[in-house]
């Protein structure tokens, strides 16, 4: 196939091939339109001839009409080839060139419209009844009508048939009404001969003329995609290359085809003449042949381009606009490069006066039409508010992301969609902000958990070696000794091994109470009770130490959300720290009040020292009042309370007058 | 008198629990590792394990889990982590009981004779029409006594009640007014603390570390239960 499609004498046998089929399809197109207009797919070859002989006697009736209207009657009968009468509404003769032995072949009349009546005939007829007058009359409007004669004969005879004047009836003014035709056997055959010759040629043959038709027209379509197809084909390898040909743009190349085809086809027109039937022939035929070939040339080209995939860029008019594209492109480019390159301010002065110098222009040609000019303000009107509508949008979008960043919320981002210019700049650097705040959170959070990792690692490996000290301090103290010595020393091992224990296990707890690494699994928990039972725990060791209780709550009972075992926690500490810290002989105030929706707990005591310290660094870890530094305990207490208390999102409240030291709890109060 | 196997890797913790438990007239064996102590079981009739939890070539948890396979001599953890975790971990491995590290060693004693009363002399005594029985804690309802772990405890009336109450709904927690009114039979109208205070007297009696509680529990913020 692809030596076929590369083969240039395939091609060239399937264009003459392809060019005669159209020639085949053209004349059997032709000669079907003309048979079926014949009636000679409907009825017998009688009716045929007849329709025929009607046709041609159809045929003749204008060209007589207008003789009759610019000659003389007289010299129409010996120019018609064919026999008429001319009739009054009586249908009654009044002049025509048809002999009575003549035999009627085939007849029609046909009415004759005004026009014709009124204007001509009836002056017409006056001479043909004077004879001499006629002649020289008529013969002025021969010469108008025909030009001069070709051979200067005398009048031209009498009809095929002498008509004497008592033949003729006068027609005394009498409208002519009818017209009537008629072949008769003396006419002469050809007059419709060639044609009923045509038919009896063609008509035995009229199925295979749409058979020819069809067949022609399969072969040339087929022919046509044969060539579609092999275009760009010049050797066997079934490879496309660009010819000659498509080395001229694609548009230019149409413009010279379809003009050529138009030419040729002018032409042909301008061309045709009768009288030179064969040469005016021949030149249509190779015309049509040239037309045909051009377009062709044109459709080939455009398939091997179609098939490079270069049409378009073989367009002049393409590159043309593609080249126009890229300027524009450039000069906005380069327009936005300047204005992005300008501070804000600069930005808007421009924007503000191009805007004004709109809004006069606006107002000064729609001036005198009130109507115009409110509808033009409304839309005006309309377009600001919409960028004003966007310019506020994008404001509140970044002032939200600002704010949520500000409130240290890292997963925000600020949508970038939508925004231009500057207020894109914007957002972008509120989300590199956001990408640092995460970061730098992420790591404290992984260097808080790498910190609470060590502190317990290195508890547990404290504790190993404090078991066997805490064991033989104990050991030690149970040999009986006399010296006193000794014994004071063992006890401030004893005393100091177990503050040891005590501080590493807190300072787990406070790592990973502050670093959020417990879980929590709160619960509905009733303050009331809870207070019962600290009362409970704490009351005889509270009274040991000189100190007195009062508890207060409301009636009814109060519920909060919160993991007892840490709540616990928290409440042991807070009275662990008023049992070592507070002053005997004063009261111990524990308080439960309701505070529109949350339940508040407060611890009050009055402290033994001075305490000299903010209330705040009470909580941070291993600050303690300075005085209490000898004392026992690790000092992690409130740090303790105050992370638990965080993590379960109870508000702590922790505050100094004074002597009086106060911690409130603050809970959410559930139904 | 029983033997205890004592397995740690630290060699002064073994011999200072060696003294300890001497003193109190108990046999012992030492072991440094959880293989060696799984050799000595095997070999010996032995009344109850001390076993460290962090060890090398076997871990105390791998070790007592091969341990139950065979035998079920009371076993008493040695940790030196504190977290639930660990202690949920070595209880549902097979532990009878647990001491985290540093522990204090009368304690510690406390503990061993708890599990050997148990396991000793306690272990077929079938429980009697009268009497309740609760971990180590028993109540003679005829003789209105309380033995914890076979030795007397004296409770007055009041604790009395509120334990056998406690031990007739094992587990259900009560808060300190229902308590009260089920106990007392009367309404508190202000007394809950006194519940708290006679709550926190029992456990002082019945309890090894009344500071970490092993039967009376307190449910904060809801009230008190007794574990079963």
């Amino acid at each position: 196939m692809n030596k076929l499609k590369g083969s240039l004498a395939a091609k060239i046998v399937a264009i003459i091939l392809l060019a005669a089929s159209c020639l085949v399809l053209c004349g059997a197109v032709a000669g079907i339109s003309w048979l079926d207009g014949m009636g000679a797919y409907r009825g017998g070859k009688d009716e045929v001839r007849e329709t025929l002989l009607d046709n041609s006697l159809e045929n003749r009736l204008y060209p007589l009409m207008n003789d009759l209207r610019v000659l003389p009657v007289y010299s129409v009968y010996t120019r018609s080839d064919v026999r008429f009468e001319l009739l009054d509404e009586n249908w009654q003769v009044l002049a025509g060139n048809l002999a009575e032995d003549e035999e009627i072949l085939r007849e029609m009349s046909y009415p004759i419209n005004s026009f014709y009546q009124g204007m001509y005939f009836q002056s017409e007829f006056e001479p043909l009844v004077t004879g001499e007058s006629l002649n020289r009359a008529s013969e002025e409007e021969y010469y108008e009508a025909y030009g001069p004669m070709d051979e200067p004969s005398p009048l031209p005879t009498p009809s095929p048939r002498p008509v004497n004047a008592d033949e003729m009836k006068k027609p005394e003014g009498t409208q002519v009404y009818f017209i009537r035709l008629c072949w008769t056997d003396r006419c002469e055959q050809r007059a419709w001969g060639t044609e009923l010759q045509m038919l009896e040629m063609l008509h035995p043959w009229r199925y295979e003329l749409i058979g020819a038709a069809v067949a022609s027209f399969l072969l040339a379509v087929l022919l046509f995609v044969f060539l579609m197809a092999a275009a760009g084909h010049h050797d066997a390898s079934g490879e496309v290359k660009a010819g000659f040909v498509e080395k001229i743009p694609a548009d230019l190349l149409w413009l010279i085809g379809i003009g050529g085809i138009c030419a040729l086809i002018a032409v042909t027109g301008s061309f045709f003449s009768d009288n030179y039937l064969v040469a005016s022939l021949v030149t249509t035929a190779l015309c049509l042949l040239g037309a045909g070939l051009l377009a062709l040339l044109c459709l080939m080209s455009t398939a091997v381009r179609l098939k490079l995939g270069t049409f378009l860029d073989s367009c002049l008019i393409w590159r043309f606009l593609r080249w126009c594209w890229k300027w524009i492109k450039a000069a906005f480019r380069a327009i936005g490069k300047l204005l992005r390159g300008l501070p804000l301010v600069w930005k808007w002065i421009p924007l503000f006066i191009v805007l004004m110098i709109v809004d006069m222009l606006l107002t000064a040609s729609f001036r005198r039409d009130g109507d115009m000019l409110v509808f033009v303000k409304l839309v005006q009107w309309t377009l600001l508010g919409a960028a004003i509508l966007y310019l506020a949008r994008a404001f509140q979008r970044l002032r939200r992301g600002a704010k949520a960043i500000a409130q240290g919320e890292e997963k925000v981002v600020v949508d970038e969609k939508y925004l231009i210019g500057d207020l894109k700049d914007h957002a972008e650097d509120l989300n590199h902000i956001r990408d640092g705040l995460s970061r730098a959170v992420d790591e404290r959070m992984k260097s808080e958990r790498l910190r609470t990792e060590l502190i317990t690692n290195v508890s547990h490996d404290i504790k190993t070696p404090l078991t066997s000290i805490i064991n033989y301090v104990d050991l030690l103290s149970r040999e009986e000794t006399e010296n006193e010595k000794t014994k004071e020393y063992v006890e401030v091992l004893q005393r100091q091994s177990a503050r040891l224990k005590k501080l590493t296990d807190d300072l787990v707890e406070a790592s990973k109470a502050s670093t959020g690494n417990l879980p929590v699994a709160a619960e509905k928990l009733e303050l009331g009770v809870l207070l019962d039972q600290t009362a409970g725990e704490y009351g005889e060791r509270l009274a040991g130490k000189n100190l007195d209780l009062r508890v207060s709550k409301p009636e009814e009972p109060v519920y909060v959300q919160a993991d007892p075992r840490h709540l616990w926690r928290i409440l042991d500490n807070l009275m662990n720290n008023i049992l070592k810290y507070a002053q005997p002989g004063t009261r111990v105030y524990l308080n439960l009040e309701r505070e529109g929706g949350k339940a508040a707990l407060s611890f009050r005591n009055i402290s033994a020292q001075p305490l000299n310290i903010r209330p705040e660094e009470l909580t941070e870890r291993f600050v303690r009042g300075d005085s209490a530094r000898s004392t026992e305990g690790s000092g992690l207490g409130l740090a303790i309370a105050a992370s638990l208390a965080k993590l379960q999102n109870i508000d702590l409240d922790l505050s100094v007058d004074g002597d009086l030291f106060k911690v409130i709890l603050r809970f959410d109060e559930q139904e | 008198m029983a033997k205890i196997l004592i397995c740690d890797d630290e060699k002064d913790i073994v011999s200072a629990l060696t003294i300890y438990l001497q003193a109190e007239g108990y046999e012992t064996v030492p072991a440094y590792n959880g293989r060696e102590a799984l050799q000595i079981l095997r070999g010996q009739e032995v009344q109850l394990v001390l076993l460290d939890v962090m060890m090398p070539e076997l871990d105390g948890i791998s070790a007592l889990s091969k341990i139950r396979q065979e035998s079920n001599v009371p076993v008493i953890l040695l940790t030196a982590k504190s977290e639930d975790t660990d202690k949920v971990l070595g209880l549902n491995v097979g532990a009878d009981d647990y001491v985290t590290k540093p522990f204090n060693p009368v304690e510690l004693i406390a503990r061993v004779r708890s599990q050997l009363r148990r396991y000793l002399q306690l272990g077929g005594g079938a429980a009697q029409g009268d009497t309740m029985k609760l971990g180590g804690i028993e109540i003679d309802d005829k003789k209105k006594t309380v033995t914890r772990d076979g030795e007397p405890v004296s409770l007055t009336p009041r604790e009395y009640d509120i334990l056998k109450f406690l031990m007739q709904h094992p587990g259900e927690v009560f808060s300190p007014s229902e308590l009260y009114r089920r106990v007392w039979n009367e309404e508190p109208y202000g007394a809950e603390s006194t519940v708290a205070v006679h709550i926190r007297h029992l456990r002082e009696k019945l309890e090894i570390t009344p500071a970490q509680p092993r039967w009376i529990k307190a449910v904060w913020g809801q009230g008190y239960k007794m574990e079963n």
